[in-house]
């Protein structure tokens, strides 16, 4: 299980996350974002869906694209079905597209209490690298 | 990086100006220019913004100068408060950067009959109510879902849709910037995964710096012009702020992943990937333009349901309708926008693209955009501060025309980050010490209420001074907080 730490941004929110491997680096990566957003989380799994992200036409094989992009799969389905992500069965972690079967929790507004509302994952100061000790990414929320 | 002190040339100009000249970097078409005093140039100079005003100076068709505001902090690829006007005749860009996730971020005030005295008894039911009435904080839905039919409907004719359908009165519409809907809207041009996002939003505050405020005026600067926008000392108003929630943030993520490839295809010699764009003229450009114009107006229904709530509300606590009440919108402004606007540049009128990022339009009085029954005092220009202190409404001015395309500040801007006011205060003890202060603040979440507190911010006061020194806005009354409500 992967690590992630807040760091100071004058407006928004900026994660630093670590993982052994670049699957628990989207894992981990998707646990820190919706930490942001959630106090309380959903107790168990409610329904389990295929969750596909790929880069944008021209940036294939950039992973911190490929982050950007699973990021905001996960932000779109707490945005129009209320899903928390919870667990993570994944299928392929490559450089073109990441897939994974996400067991998902239903965020009940009148249940969970809150934190931040995430408006988007942005591209400023975005990385994705890997080093001896692992993998490692960098990313600021726009809240 | 935003943690990077400013190193770069900053002359002073006299008059709050510094201008940072366009031999600092080969690609600046134009020089920058930041309206600060020397307290808040200090500030901002601890900030990088000023290496983003200069960024923005090298965009392709930039008129006059890349100009920053006094409330300007580190924003992605645009500072924040930040305003760039583009000429499309002369391969001028449009940029998402320069308009923001929050597509029409905005604020509305209500004024009223209502005065201190009658309020501050009631404070808590009317706070309370206001609370209950109005769909606020994280995954929280509005009062109605709309299908997609009615969601394009929105998208192409804004608060205007909303007062069709019996959401308010025409003269709201008469007292909204752009008449509550931009022309030229596209509603093919927003993406399914922004309807999705937008269906069960309309009517919604969110959570983050968003709020609806009880107010008191509490100082008068101009009793000409508070008495032609309705308001008297002692009076209540209520302020309303709030954007184009998920359907703009989806709009302006899409547009971002299109304009990246588009800025290379252009060529385009730009310091920073975030300042991707497109000419105005092209068909990226007029595909952002459609789709950013129909969030834009999908912001302007938002604001409309949400004072209808607040109206609503009011009334019922009241025991009087809202007419009765004198419950009649001041004004609707939006800071987070760009619009195609007419401006002499050195003596020649230009159709020019105003990029307002974290900045108010501010006109002046005679100006055909300022609504008539204001035409003779300027447009209301809505600056709200923190919510422990003050919000301030100024008036439109000429020398705004002449220098920053008829724009101003937009708020108080950070003094810090969220995580280090979560590290100073709790949410609990901000509420409180409102409370002690007779503000009533409630919010659904505490720690979004701690990351909000008064400390977190700038002076509005200082802030809106600087504008006023330098000739771009009048105050015209300071309105001091009763009541916060906050997702």
């Amino acid at each position: 299980m992967g690590t992630f730490t807040v760091f100071d941004h004058t407006a928004d929110v900026g994660l630093d996350v670590r993982a052994e491997s670049l699957e628990d680096l989207m894992a981990t990566a998707g646990r820190a974002m919706f930490d942001q957003v959630l106090e309380d989380w959903p107790a168990e799994v409610d329904s389990r869906r295929q969750v596909r992200a790929r880069p944008p036409t021209g940036l294939e094989g950039d992973l911190a694209e490929l982050l950007v992009d699973w990021l905001q799969e996960l932000l779109y389905r707490f945005e129009t079905e209320r899903l928390v992500p919870l667990e993570y069965d994944f299928q392929c972690v490559g450089p073109r597209d990441v897939r994974a079967e996400v067991g998902f929790g239903r965020f009940d507004p009148a249940v969970h209490r809150t934190r931040l509302e995430v408006k988007a994952v942005t591209y400023h100061g975005l990385q994705v690298r890997q080093d001896a000790g692992g993998w490692s990414a960098r990313f600021i929320l726009d809240v | 990086m935003a943690d990077q002190a400013y190193r770069g040339p900053l002359e002073p100009m006299g008059g709050c100006r510094w201008r940072i000249p366009k031999s600092y970097k080969p690609c600046m078409n134009v020089d920058g220019i930041i309206y600060a005093d020397e307290k808040l140039i200090e500030a901002i100079r601890h900030d990088n913004a000023p290496e983003q005003v200069a960024n923005v100076g090298c965009l392709p068709g930039i008129q006059r100068a890349s100009l920053a505001m006094p409330d300007i902090h580190w924003g992605y690829g645009f500072p924040i408060g930040g305003v760039a006007a583009t000429d499309p005749a002369e391969g001028g860009v449009v940029s998402p950067g320069g308009v923001g996730y929050d597509i029409n971020c905005g604020v509305r005030i209500l004024r009223s009959d209502l005065a201190l005295a009658d309020v501050q008894p009631r404070l808590e039911e009317l706070v309370t109510r206001i609370f209950a009435h109005v769909p606020a904080g994280v995954g929280v839905g509005g009062p109605t879902k709309f299908a997609d039919k009615e969601l394009r409907r929105i998208l192409a004719d804004g608060a205007r849709y909303m007062v069709a359908h019996g959401h308010g009165w025409p003269e709201d519409l008469d007292r909204t910037e752009a008449g509550g809907a931009l022309q030229g809207a596209d509603p093919d041009a927003v993406s399914p995964r922004a309807y999705d996002r937008g269906r069960d939003q309309v009517g919604t505050l969110g959570a983050g710096n968003h709020f609806v405020e009880v107010q008191a005026v509490d100082e008068v600067f101009d009793p000409a012009v508070a008495e032609a926008f309705g308001v008297r000392p002692g009076a209540v108003t209520f302020m309303i702020h709030c954007g184009s929630r998920g359907l703009g943030h989806q709009v302006c993520d899409d547009s971002l992943k299109t304009m990246r490839g588009a800025a290379r295809r252009y060529g385009f010699d730009l310091p920073d990937p975030q300042l991707c764009c497109a000419p105005v003229q092209s068909g990226e450009g007029q595909r952002y333009l459609g789709a950013m114009r129909a969030a834009a107006n999908y912001a302007w229904a938002n604001r409309q349901l949400l004072m209808v709530l607040v109206r609503q509300a009011v009334a019922k606590v009241f025991g009087r309708s809202a007419e009765d009440l004198g419950l009649r919108l001041i004004y609707d402004v939006a800071h987070n926008i760009a619009k195609m606007e007419a401006h002499d540049v050195d003596g020649r009128i230009k159709n020019v693209c105003v990029h307002r990022k974290g900045a108010t339009r501010a006109f002046p009085a005679g100006h055909p955009e300022v609504p008539e029954v204001y035409r003779g005092a300027g447009q209301p220009v809505l600056i709200p501060g923190d919510m422990g202190r003050y919000s301030f409404l100024l008036v439109g001015s000429a020398a705004a025309m002449a220098e920053t395309f008829g724009s101003v500040c937009h708020g108080a801007g950070r003094a810090m980050s969220r995580h280090e006011a979560m590290r100073r205060v709790r949410g609990e003890e901000v509420r409180k010490d409102l409370a002690s202060r007779g503000i009533l603040a409630l919010a659904r979440s505490w720690r979004g209420l701690a990351e909000e507190y008064s400390g977190a911010y700038k002076d509005v006061a200082e802030v809106v001074d600087v504008v006023e020194k330098a000739g771009l806005a009048r105050k015209v009354c300071r309105l001091r907080p009763l009541g916060v409500v906050k997702g």
